[in-house]
């Protein structure tokens, strides 16, 4: 199977003054459709910054980053914005939900700009939260609110559904219903999903994990049998 | 304190744009307030000097013919202090070949102190050598381009008169040189007065030892009402016509109401502008304070005190209030201060004093100004400061969703996409702050509808004079009653289509102890060269068993259609209390300027009894070009007094408004401002607020376009409901601007033209897609990555 993303030589620097950091030092690797890759690394290491890339919201100094056979890197920002309304889910550690929209309308909002969008009530039950679609994210738990957040995501329908940290602001009960959700959206949806964590024990459920360090690459493993999240415990 | 200030500054500087947008309404503000006030001080101060200096009469006395003795006489009833007694006289003269009125005023053969006295402005008094010698005033001098040694020939009863100019002089008597309350604005061309010696004019006249004017000055604080009444006494057997208070006296109250209507101008303008400005600082403020709540419960738990704090914060308001009153004052003064003396001086003749900073005037604006800033930033802040230091070092609690009312729309809400959901919502989740952005439209618009209301109105009132009233191209008046073959002699003359016999005379119209001495304009009920009109501009009738008069003379006077009044005439011979003729008010008339009473030519010979005939002509010409033709016909005409060509006099009006343009503009300009700060700032500080919402659609995938309608939508939301609001506030004031310049004998009724609304709209529109275009770049520079970084 060719993969359907690849990351090569992906080199990010900052420049404060004179002085220039390399927070991706030539990162390189492979994501094959419908995998569930998790990336660990070290507080600092330079992961969001690459997923931050891969989603189109950051640019790379130099490298290539070939989505479904397009180098995104040479993307001008129109193109990005088409692209990641059309093959990107985004989730992060802090929802960023919109204060003053219902739970149905932060999916609608995404739904309603995509061509091939899923349906939002019905992508809503699927997270389980059939009876809180009239509330709004003040009155909703952090969990319930990554709910929603993932929701969004997955109900545009994209290519790639990215997650930082999606269970870092969660306890570890609701973290796990969360990477439940994930796995779900994996398996019977077929999507491909990278998802940035801290916790090594995730790397489990993984199809593959990829390991940074320093703004490189430490290691690509293949998971031959990713374990269910149920069956993992941390 | 420094590291305060260095705060302090880092703060500023991140919000450049919401300083300086408020900075520049304050500066306007400011502006408006001391340009208009220096203008008041300076010219109300300059009139005083000028009325005292030369000894501008209190009391104006016309009689038919009285002995010079008598002004002694006047002299002494209590509460005068002096009192000069003169001829006055209007007569007809050519220059070039135009046509001019002068008004002929004696003064003494010798110089002498006197009441009304003028201001020599260039070559000398009358010397005691020819008796023809003649002071002219200065502007119809330079208008006509006259020289000192020049004879001029006024037709004086009848006769060509030389007169040798000597000086030119200037008089607090005609500080606004116009000819009666008929004229609206001073044309030097046509208007003018000419000093004469006295003994000379008495001579011409056939006055020897009589005059026909009595102008009295009083003591400070004497009652003006018994010194009047003592001078009827005085004065009824000489063929008293009428006593003129300085307050009535036209030149004297068109300065004074000017005055008074630049004084609410001056009430109403600036105020719009502080309101503004304390908005935008309040909202401004909120935000800040809002966003540094951690910071300032630190600042307490390391033992600064409220007041430290709040020092610190009302930084931003004084430093506001401080810089815009300096910068306002000086640009008020020399701009709008300098260019309004400089406009108001066109109009009025008088010395007027240099232009200058007057502390005065720059401490209350300071105040005013100062006190709306630190008042809005006060508000802003108490609440906070009042906090515990515990409580305003944790976050405040998440901003909570609602639903608004429209969501219960369902249809309506179920149609509309996310952009516009978004946007509803947080209109109408910051009410008060929509609310506050709206206010500076609304203001724009008031500004802009009353500024275009001002215009539309003054136009209005041209059009409807010189196309719908006066259908004449020609209008003479005759020194003496005219009979029906001098007016067939000017029907007949060539290139004179029609001619229309007018009676105009003055008189007294009482309704029981109210009276008020106006002009009367009689014509042929089927007039049709001088179209009267009723006060909603249609054309009516003049009726044959009454009088017409305008609404403001009937309200003056209590009066409503069918009442009875009495009418006294001044013609010669007629002024005796038994000669008033009862007369019945049949309607109401359109007049833009003087006071007059319509009828028929038939009502008043029916009302006097006697075949009157009339003294003045309408006239249209087969052809305006030939304007010129005729008048130099009629010219020759000797008991003509005066001719005037209604297209010159069209112009001179026109011309004289002219430089009114440049409030109307001044206000537009403010409009601008206002309502380019207002969205600007408020936009600004949602921007701001909003990054995180706006990165979070940005990461979802909405298109840069997508991005900014978020924003912009709801700036025209907050347009739009400013508009709905400032459109009938708009109207208000515009009302009330022309209230403050109508007067007696001035009316301008309201006009506001649909275009006026349209380009108001359009242009605040504008303003506010000017607005968005500067925001624009603020809100595609925000960096996804790092406002999504963190929890905020
Ligand atoms: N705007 C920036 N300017 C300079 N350096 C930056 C900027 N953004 C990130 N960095 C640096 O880049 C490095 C990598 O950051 P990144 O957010 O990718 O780390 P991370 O692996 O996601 O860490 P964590 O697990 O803590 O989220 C860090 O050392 C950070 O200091
Ligand atoms: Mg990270």
């Amino acid at each position: 199977m060719a993969p359907i993303i690849i990351v090569k030589d992906v080199i990010k620097e900052y420049e404060m003054g004179e002085v220039k950091t390399r927070v991706a030092d030539g990162i390189s690797f492979e994501v094959n459709e419908g995998e569930m890759v998790v990336v660990l690394g070290p507080s600092g290491a330079g992961k969001s910054t690459v997923l931050n890339i891969l989603g189109g919201i950051d640019f790379p100094t130099s490298g290539e980053i070939w989505v479904d056979g397009n180098d995104i890197a040479r993307f001008n920002r129109k193109e990005l914005t088409m692209y990641r309304r059309k093959h990107v889910g985004f989730v992060f550690q802090f929802y960023n939900l919109m204060p003053n929209l219902t739970a149905l309308e932060n999916v609608e909002i995404a739904t309603q700009i995509c061509d091939k969008p899923l349906d939002a009530v019905s992508v809503l039950k699927e997270v389980g939260l059939e009876g809180r679609m009239g509330s709004f994210p003040s009155q909703l738990s952090g969990g319930e609110q990554q709910r929603v957040s993932i929701a969004r995501a997955v109900a545009k329908n994209p290519t790639l559904l990215l997650c930082d940290e999606p269970t870092g602001a969660l306890d570890y009960v609701t973290g796990k219903s969360i990477l439940k959700l994930l796995g779900d959206v994996n398996r019977q949806g077929k999507k491909t999903i990278i998802i940035i964590t801290h916790n090594a024990s995730i790397a489990q459920m993984a199809d593959k994990v990829v390991k940074i360090k320093n703004g490189k690459v430490e290691s690509v493993k293949l998971n031959a049998n990713p374990l269910p999240v149920e069956r993992i415990e941390w | 304190m420094r590291i305060f200030l260095k705060k302090f500054y880092r703060d500023l500087m991140e919000s450049k744009g919401q300083f300086m947008s408020v900075l520049l309404v304050v500066i306007v503000g400011v502006m408006f307030y001391i340009g208009i006030n220096s203008s008041i001080v300076n010219l109300s101060e300059s009139g005083n000097k000028y009325f005292e200096n030369y000894r501008l009469a209190d009391l104006w006395a016309s009689v038919y013919r009285a002995p010079e003795g008598v002004v002694k006489r006047i002299e002494t009833i209590p509460g005068v202090k002096m009192a000069t007694g003169r001829i006055v006289r209007d007569v007809r003269i050519s220059i070039g070949d135009r046509e001019a009125i002068v008004r002929i005023i004696t003064l003494p053969d010798e110089k002498r102190f006197n009441v009304n006295d003028i201001q020599l402005k260039s070559g000398s008094y009358f010397s005691n050598e020819s008796g023809n010698q003649a002071i002219i005033s200065s502007d119809f001098y330079k208008t006509n381009k006259l020289y000192i040694g020049q004879i001029l020939e006024p037709i004086i009863n009848g006769d060509r008169v030389k007169l040798k100019i000597v000086g030119t002089a200037q008089s607090p008597e005609y500080v606004y040189g116009i000819k009666d309350g008929s004229e609206m604005v001073p044309d030097y061309k046509s208007f003018g007065v000419i000093y004469v010696k006295q003994s000379f004019f008495q001579s011409v006249m056939d006055y020897k030892g009589s005059i026909d004017d009595i102008s009295v000055l009083l003591n400070k604080g004497s009652d003006i009402k018994k010194a009047k009444d003592e001078m009827k006494k005085v004065l009824n057997q000489y063929g008293l016509v009428n006593i003129v208070e300085r307050k009535n006296q036209i030149a004297y109250s068109s300065f004074d109401d000017s005055i008074k209507s630049l004084k609410g101008m001056a009430a109403a303008f600036p105020i719009l502008f502080f309101i503004a400005a304390a908005v935008i600082i309040y909202i401004s403020m909120r935000r800040m304070i809002e966003n540094q709540r951690t910071q300032i419960g630190v600042l307490k738990a390391l033992g600064y005190s409220n007041f430290d704090i709040m020092l610190h914060y009302q930084t931003y308001p004084l430093l506001v209030g401080v810089l815009g009153s300096i910068i306002g004052s000086v640009l008020g003064v020399f701009i709008i201060g300098k260019g309004l003396t400089g406009m108001l001086v066109k109009y009025f003749t008088l010395p007027i004093q240099e232009t200058r900073i007057d502390a005065g005037l720059v401490l209350p604006a300071a105040l005013l100004a100062v006190s709306f800033c630190v008042l809005a930033g006060y508000t802003a802040c108490k609440k906070e400061l009042y906090l515990a230091p515990a409580e305003s070092m944790k976050q405040e609690a998440p901003a909570s969703g609602k639903n608004i009312f429209l969501e219960n729309a369902r249809l309506f809400w179920k149609n509309i996409n996310s952009i516009w959901k978004i946007v509803l919502k947080n209109f109408f989740r910051y009410k008060r702050r929509s609310a506050m952005a709206s206010l500076g439209i609304v203001f724009s618009m008031v500004l802009l509808i009353s500024a275009f209301g001002f215009k539309n109105s003054m136009d209005a009132t041209v059009n409807v004079q010189f196309s719908e009233m006066q259908k004449f191209d020609v209008k003479v008046n005759f020194s003496k009653i005219l009979d029906n073959d001098e007016l067939n002699f000017i029907r007949s003359m060539e290139h004179v289509q029609s001619v229309e016999p007018v009676l105009e005379t003055g008189v007294e119209i009482s309704n029981g102890w109210m009276k008020k001495n106006v002009g009367l304009t009689a014509l042929n009920p089927g007039s049709a060269l001088l179209s009267v009109l009723d006060e909603d501009s249609r054309p009516i009738r003049i009726p044959d068993n009454g009088i017409l008069l305008p609404e403001r003379l009937m309200r003056a006077l209590y009066l409503k259609v069918g009442d009875k009044v009495y009418l006294r005439f001044y013609y010669p011979g007629e002024n005796e209390d038994k000669d008033k003729k009862e007369a019945i008010v049949a309607g109401n008339s359109l007049q833009y300027s003087g006071l007059n009473v319509i009828s028929s030519i038939d009502y008043i010979n029916y009302l006097l009894k006697e075949g009157l005939a009339v003294n003045a002509a309408n006239i249209k010409l087969d052809n305006p070009v030939n304007e010129n033709d005729v008048m130099q016909k009629l010219k020759e005409y000797q008991a003509i007094s005066t001719i005037q060509s209604k297209s010159e006099f069209a112009e001179n009006y026109k011309k004289g408004i002219e430089p009114m343009n440049s409030i109307v503009y001044a206000m537009i300009l403010g409009a601008i401002i206002l309502a380019f700060a207002a969205i600007y700032s408020i936009a600004n500080i949602n921007i701001l607020e909003r990054r995180r919402e706006i990165a979070t659609l940005s990461v979802i995938g909405f298109t840069s376009r997508e991005l900014k309608s978020v924003i912009f939508n709801e700036n025209y939301l907050i347009c739009a409901s400013g508009i709905v609001l400032g459109i009938p506030l708009g109207r208000l004031m515009a009302e009330y601007m022309l209230n403050m310049t109508n007067t007696d004998t001035m009316y301008t009724p309201l006009v506001l033209s649909s275009s006026s609304y349209i380009i108001s709209v359009l242009l605040v529109v504008l303003f506010t897609m000017m607005a968005n275009a500067l925001l624009a770049k603020k809100i595609l520079s925000i960096d996804m990555v790092e406002s999504l970084k963190s929890r905020e």
